[in-house]
């Protein structure tokens, strides 16, 4: 049964697994390259959690339905053959289309400060960076 | 630029890479414009198709160099590509006002040709939203990462290493730099 | 003993957050809150929706009808959340603004 449970779960816990490594780098590592790379991979988690949860079927296409009828009916006639239906949930596809390009922003952003931290502090540990003050 | 007027680049990629980049590069470049004209189509559209542009234009800076990449695309170009992506947006979105609907009005507005499901000039302000944001997303990595290329950083520390008390104070941790 | 304490605290955190997880519904259930409509329709019989509470299967059934795209997600991001790619790419070029103010320029 557990087994069972796992196995129908098994998109979320690499989720969590990837959240907690994400985490550990963005909190341990004292890099801050370091610490840039766990966040995206916390970013990742994000995005896997949203496109596994969204993987609901929601029936025929919009193109079905929209299309004339003996296309519809044909489509239909498929789809009860199959057992199955193609559509899944376009939502967090969308949004997670929208998450990805800000998260490119902000990893942007990052690095170029890390860059001007290395000029000013010649350094990128943060524990140097913290203890130098200025 | 002719043979002799080309500079001679940072680093030599080898005869191979730089062979196979050159004939790549178009093709790399079609297929970005075949997913930012086809985004409402098939899957894809103007963040993917300009993300594949760009990276033509990556592998190129990697594999010539950055003075021979920026010379096809310099910052002001790229900006201004950016900008005329984003105003192509808007202007989309500002037609719908100009004919009595709401902002980014599609279908309503009817003034874009809405032809039928599955041609290319079908969907409306979708057609040409998909080529602004290609653009603008094509030109903005790009501009990105030839930034982060150049990097025309300040040499304060570097030059002057030894003259840091920063430097001094922290010399006997540095070996733990790279954790 | 300093870096085991963290990977420890991790670990227990992704234990318990698994042991959250595992009171979800399973992946590609629809018991979930927003597909109460979908639950109630029949799939296969199931005509154009004027009026659905849930908003994806709106989008799912409408969404060629509205905007005249094959494609679902561009429907999405283009037409229904048009204002959201908008500021998005505003996002993307105040960024790129960010990068060269703070790396683009040099010195004196």
């Amino acid at each position: 049964m557990w087994i069972g449970m796992i196995l129908s779960r098994i998109d979320y816990i690499v989720t969590v697994i990837l959240f907690c490594i994400g985490l550990y780098a963005l909190i341990v590592k004292p890099n801050l390259i370091k610490k840039i790379i766990g966040m995206n991979v916390i970013e990742t988690s994000v995005y896997l959690f949203f496109i596994a949860s969204a993987d609901v079927r929601l029936g025929p296409a919009s193109w079905q339905w929209a299309g004339p009828p003996e296309i519809k009916d044909a489509a239909e006639a498929a789809l009860a053959a199959a057992g199955q239906v193609p559509l899944v949930n376009p939502i967090p596809s969308a949004l997670i289309l929208t998450a990805i390009v800000v998260s490119v922003s902000l990893t942007a952003i990052s690095l170029a400060l890390s860059i001007k931290i290395y000029e000013h502090y010649g350094t990128l540990d943060t524990r140097k960076i913290m203890r130098l003050k200025g | 630029m002719d043979e002799k007027n080309r500079k001679k680049p940072e680093y030599d990629a080898g005869v191979v890479i730089q062979l196979v980049t050159r004939m790549m590069c178009p093709f790399i470049m079609m297929f970005g414009i075949y997913l930012i004209t086809h985004g409402h189509l098939t899957p894809g559209g103007g963040f993917q198709g300009g993300v594949v542009i760009a990276s033509a234009y990556i592998l190129f800076a990697l594999v010539f160099g950055k003075t021979e990449a920026r010379a096809g695309a310099s910052g002001f170009t790229l900006k201004c590509l950016a900008s005329t992506g984003i105003y192509l947006y808007i202007g989309a979105g500002l037609a719908g006002i100009f004919l009595g609907y709401h902002f980014l009005a599609n279908k309503a507005a009817g003034i874009f040709p809405c032809g039928m499901l599955g041609e290319l000039l079908s969907a409306g302000t979708l057609f040409w939203i998909d080529i602004g944001v290609g653009l603008a997303v094509a030109s903005i990595f790009t501009d990105l990462f030839y930034t982060f290329l150049e990097e025309k950083r300040d040499d304060v520390y570097i030059k002057n290493k030894k003259e840091l008390p920063l430097k001094r104070r922290w010399s006997d941790v540095d070996r733990n730099d790279s954790e | 003993m300093k870096k085991f304490l963290p990977a420890l605290l991790f670990t227990f955190f992704a234990f318990t957050m698994i042991a959250v997880i595992m009171r979800f519904v399973p992946i590609g259930d629809p018991h979930l809150p927003g597909y109460a409509d979908f639950i109630a329709s029949d799939v296969t019989k199931a005509k154009v929706i004027e009026k659905a509470d849930s908003v994806a299967l709106h989008y799912a059934r409408n969404g060629s009808l509205d905007t005249g795209a094959l494609d679902i997600i561009a429907a999405t991001i283009f037409d229904y959340r048009g204002y959201d790619t908008l500021f998005e790419v505003t996002v993307l070029f105040t960024s790129l603004i960010g990068v060269l103010s703070v790396i683009g320029t040099k010195e004196s």
